[in-house]
């Protein structure tokens, strides 16, 4: 595969790489597994725990699980999105016939990052409609950019560990094993309800859980964090971005 | 290169990638863990066990400029520069802060919520000045102990020593007073007996007030007696006066300290030189005397930023209240004046609210008397002196007042540096009682008044005791102890040929100091709510009875435990109107009308009246 193949001329990288995700993302929204959990479910949450349980009296809570349950639709976007498909994408050899496709071998790993991201950017703005119009929370322009910002980004190291889960479980396996490591993760990480409502266990050994460090970096935004410094979140996330890419790639280069 | 090396060199990345993931994972969460322990704001330290970190100690005497102190079960076991911190302990991180004693407050009269108030101000100790003294055993075993409290704990004076009719008997308990013919020694050996921790005594006239009014109040030789007999009992004796000539006639008495620095006016030198010499200390209690004398430095100290989210409702009332209403700058001048003069000249000054008395309010004022004190030309360090070391070692108290090994730990951390800018007192951080936390809470704000329908009649008891908005209910003197009763029904045949009338009927009997009985009418949904009714300008009703007087009560204000204002009326064998405008209920806040009752007083015996056509218009 050395070979350099003659690509025509005007046909660039990122023509390849926007081709990809418009096929992926077609793949996606045809797929009601993935789209309505991913798209609705934090949304649905955020409403029924965020502004009818909690938000009722003050707008305390509004925020603090605006914050939150970003970082949970960010989660399960990285996660299912990286997770489910690689996981099928194995099993039916669609790696074996990407070889011979005329397509760039990053194009794949690039369009699923960015419609993660997309996907993050589209729930945190419905989190954000729903808590100006429903939850009375108002944050200063440079707030929202930056929560937005980091929610996207947020979805990453998730997307790194999804390509873990996913380049291990079957296709079957794959859906439940994410699910088996999202919900607790999120609940420990204290995104549904604060871990100070919590037995001091939980607040003790939440800084095992990614999600906790993505949670604190945006409750740093809204001005609701605890008192670890911001590095330490940042060292987290970056650590296990590449730690789970670098297992990843090594399992796929074997496996596939 | 075969495929078997090739495994080899691709090892060693999956392996550093675990390694990572593990070690970042485990710095987590020991980073996080340390956090979360050194959080002092987020983990209350319960366990008695603690230490504070950089902070500036003030230790009642001295400063030290950065330095820890040591909790265990309750007690400072070390304070110093630099003390070694036991592992896993709890500490406070204080840089920026200031560590003080818990303040002593050497004036005050406590009861209700009083000692919880005061710790939400950081003072931790009192010296009450007049109550009755049934409660002074339970007060020793509280201060005794070492056990977590939300209370500051008391020393007392029981009973102040007065004569009969004189000041002090005026406050609805009664108490036992000295005439000519007391036996002053067996008197005190009473008190004492009772658990007096001191004695006070009273030198009240009114004299120095120029109020046309004049008290009976104890002669030279009975003070002179008095201070013997506490001497002999091994108590210190210390005098409420108002004027100099008292205040001379309690020093050669052989007085120990003064309550009250007297305002009459300016302390002569001689005066100052005896009271220097004969080391006698005084409690100047500025901020009532800023009271007396028309200030509104209470309403002021209660709009201070820092003190006022602490306030509950009564405290805002109080500290808004003025002992007089017409200013007299002179007199505050004065004992100003009077403290500088006697400071100067080296006699002990001891810092004193006199709360709750108008003007005043439990702990917050304390924080307003340390300020008079430094205008009146202490340094910020000489008046927490006065409101720490010095008031224990005066009123023999050993086991507080300072930061030191084997103290109490009562303490108080407040932000920035009071020994600089002394209002730092009332930015409280922390306070700890006995070792452990105050879970310091702000009280509720006052309800909001609410709105009442336009409907100017309340009730005219055609068909029962509906109202036109409210309720009606029976009041008595029971809910203060007292033994007094009442029925009120609707009644056949009422005012101008009606159908019906309120009938009101009971006894009133002796059991409290102010007996009364009667009905009241609540404005609002609930019982003592405020509702608003500015908008009012006249209470109407009819009113038949058994020819006494009786009284037209109306509750209002913040508090719902305020004294209610009185208007009084006659109630007749016929039915006749009586219209009470709501301008005469002096002082009543129309915008938070709480309550109107029609009650019965003194004197003793039954009575029995008609209500009907009660309107607000």
């Amino acid at each position: 595969m050395e070979t350099a193949f003659d690509t025509g001329p005007g046909v660039s990288l990122w023509r390849c790489y926007l081709l990809d995700t418009r096929c992926e993302l077609l793949r996606l929204l045809r797929e009601p597994m993935y789209i309505i959990p991913t798209l609705l479910f934090p949304a649905l949450f955020y409403v029924m725990f965020g502004l009818l349980l909690g938000g009722r009296g003050s707008s305390e809570a509004a925020r603090y699980l605006l914050a939150t349950y970003g970082v949970f639709g960010a989660m399960g976007a990285g996660l299912f999105g990286f997770a489910v498909t690689l996981s099928i994408d194995r099993e039916r050899g669609f790696f074996a016939l990407r070889r011979a496709l005329p397509a760039p071998p990053s194009a794949w790993l690039v369009s699923r990052l960015l419609i993660a991201m997309l996907f993050a950017l589209a729930i945190v703005l419905e989190l954000a409609t729903l808590a100006t119009v429903f939850g009375g929370v108002t944050l200063a322009a440079g707030q929202w950019a930056l929560l937005w910002t980091i929610t996207v980004l947020g979805a990453l190291p998730f997307c790194a560990i999804g390509l873990l889960l996913g380049s291990i479980a079957s296709a079957n396996a794959a859906p439940a094993w994410v699910n088996l490591l999202f919900l607790p993760m999120a609940f420990l990480s204290g995104l549904w309800l604060p871990l100070s409502m919590l037995p001091g266990i939980f607040a003790k050994l939440a800084p095992l859980w990614p999600a906790w460090h993505l949670a604190q970096i945006a409750l740093g935004v809204t001005g609701q964090a605890g008192a670890t410094p911001l590095w330490l979140h940042l060292l987290v996330l970056c650590v296990v971005t590449v730690a789970c890419c670098v297992l990843a790639l090594r399992r796929l280069a074997r496996a596939v | 290169m075969t495929q078997e090396n090739g495994y080899r060199q691709r090892r060693w990345p999956a392996v550093a990638a675990v390694v990572a993931l593990v070690a970042v994972l485990g710095v987590a969460v020991a980073v996080a863990g340390r956090q979360q322990a050194t959080d002092s704001t987020a983990k209350p330290a319960t366990d008695g066990t603690f230490a504070i970190r950089n902070a500036r100690i003030f230790d009642g005497v001295e400063v030290i400029e950065r330095g820890t102190v040591l909790v265990r079960d309750g007690l400072i076991e070390a304070v110093a520069a630099d003390v070694a911190v036991p592992d896993g302990i709890t500490v406070v991180d204080a840089d920026g802060k200031t560590l003080l004693p818990g303040l002593i407050d050497a004036h005050v009269h406590a009861w209700g919520d009083a000692q919880q108030d005061m710790l939400r101000f950081g003072v931790t100790t009192a010296l009450d000045m007049h109550g009755m003294p049934e409660r002074l055993p339970a007060l020793r075993t509280q201060r005794e102990s070492t056990a977590p409290g939300a209370q500051a704990d008391l020393w007392a004076a029981g009973y102040a020593v007065t004569a009969p009719g004189g000041h002090g008997t005026q406050y609805g308990f009664p108490v036992p007073t000295v005439d000519a013919d007391t036996d002053i020694p067996a008197f005190i050996a009473a008190r004492v007996a009772e658990g007096d921790d001191f004695i006070k005594l009273i030198v009240e006239d009114l004299s120095g007030y120029a109020s046309g009014r004049t008290l009976p109040t104890l002669d030279a030789a009975q003070v002179r007696a008095v201070v013997d007999a506490a001497h002999a009992h091994d108590r210190i004796a210390v005098a409420h006066v108002s004027t100099q000539s008292s205040a001379r006639e309690v020093l050669d008495a052989g007085i120990d300290g003064f309550v009250h620095v007297a305002d009459d006016a300016v302390v002569d030198d001689a005066f100052v030189a005896d009271v220097a010499r004969r080391d006698v200390f005084v409690v100047p209690t500025l901020v009532v005397i800023a009271s007396v004398a028309g200030s509104d430095a209470g309403r002021t100290l209660a709009q201070d930023s820092a003190l006022s989210p602490w306030l509950t409702p009564e405290q805002r009332d109080s500290l808004g209240a003025r002992m007089s209403t017409a200013p007299k700058p002179q007199r505050l001048a004065d004992a100003i004046d009077s403290v500088r003069r006697l400071h100067a000249a080296g006699a002990t000054i001891l810092a004193g609210s006199d709360a709750p008395n108008a003007g005043t309010a439990q702990g917050a004022s304390l924080h307003g008397e340390l300020a008079l004190l430094v205008q009146a030309g202490l340094t910020p360090r000489q008046a927490l002196v006065a409101a720490t070391s010095a008031p224990a070692a005066r009123f023999g108290i050993v086991d507080r007042g300072r930061i030191a090994p084997g103290l109490r730990a009562d303490l108080v951390l407040v932000d920035g540096n009071p020994l600089d800018d002394i209002t730092a007192t009332r930015r409280i951080h922390t306070v700890w009682k006995n070792g452990a936390r105050v879970e310091r809470t702000k009280p509720a704000a006052a309800l909001a008044a609410g709105a009442v329908p336009g409907d100017t009649r309340i009730s005219d008891f055609e068909t029962g005791l509906d109202a036109g908005f409210g309720s009606w209910a029976p009041t008595t003197d029971q809910m203060a102890g007292g033994a007094s009763t009442v029925a009120h029904a609707r009644i056949e045949g009422g005012a101008n040929g009606s159908a019906g009338a309120l009938s009101v009927a009971g006894e009133i009997k002796t059991g409290f100091a102010f007996p009364w009985s009667g009905v009241i009418f609540f404005p609002a949904a609930q019982a003592m709510q405020p509702a608003d009714l500015s908008s009012r300008g006249e209470l109407v009703f009819r009113v038949r009875g058994d020819g006494r007087r009786y009284n037209a009560l109306l509750f209002s204000g913040a508090s719902p435990t305020a004294m209610p204002a009185m208007q009084g009326f006659e109630a007749g064998s016929e039915w006749a109107e009586v219209r009470l405008p709501l301008s005469g209920f002096a002082g009543a806040d129309l915008s938070q009308v709480r309550g109107i009752a029609w009650t019965a007083g003194q004197p003793e015996g039954t009575f029995a009246f008609a209500l009907d056509d009660v309107e607000l218009r």
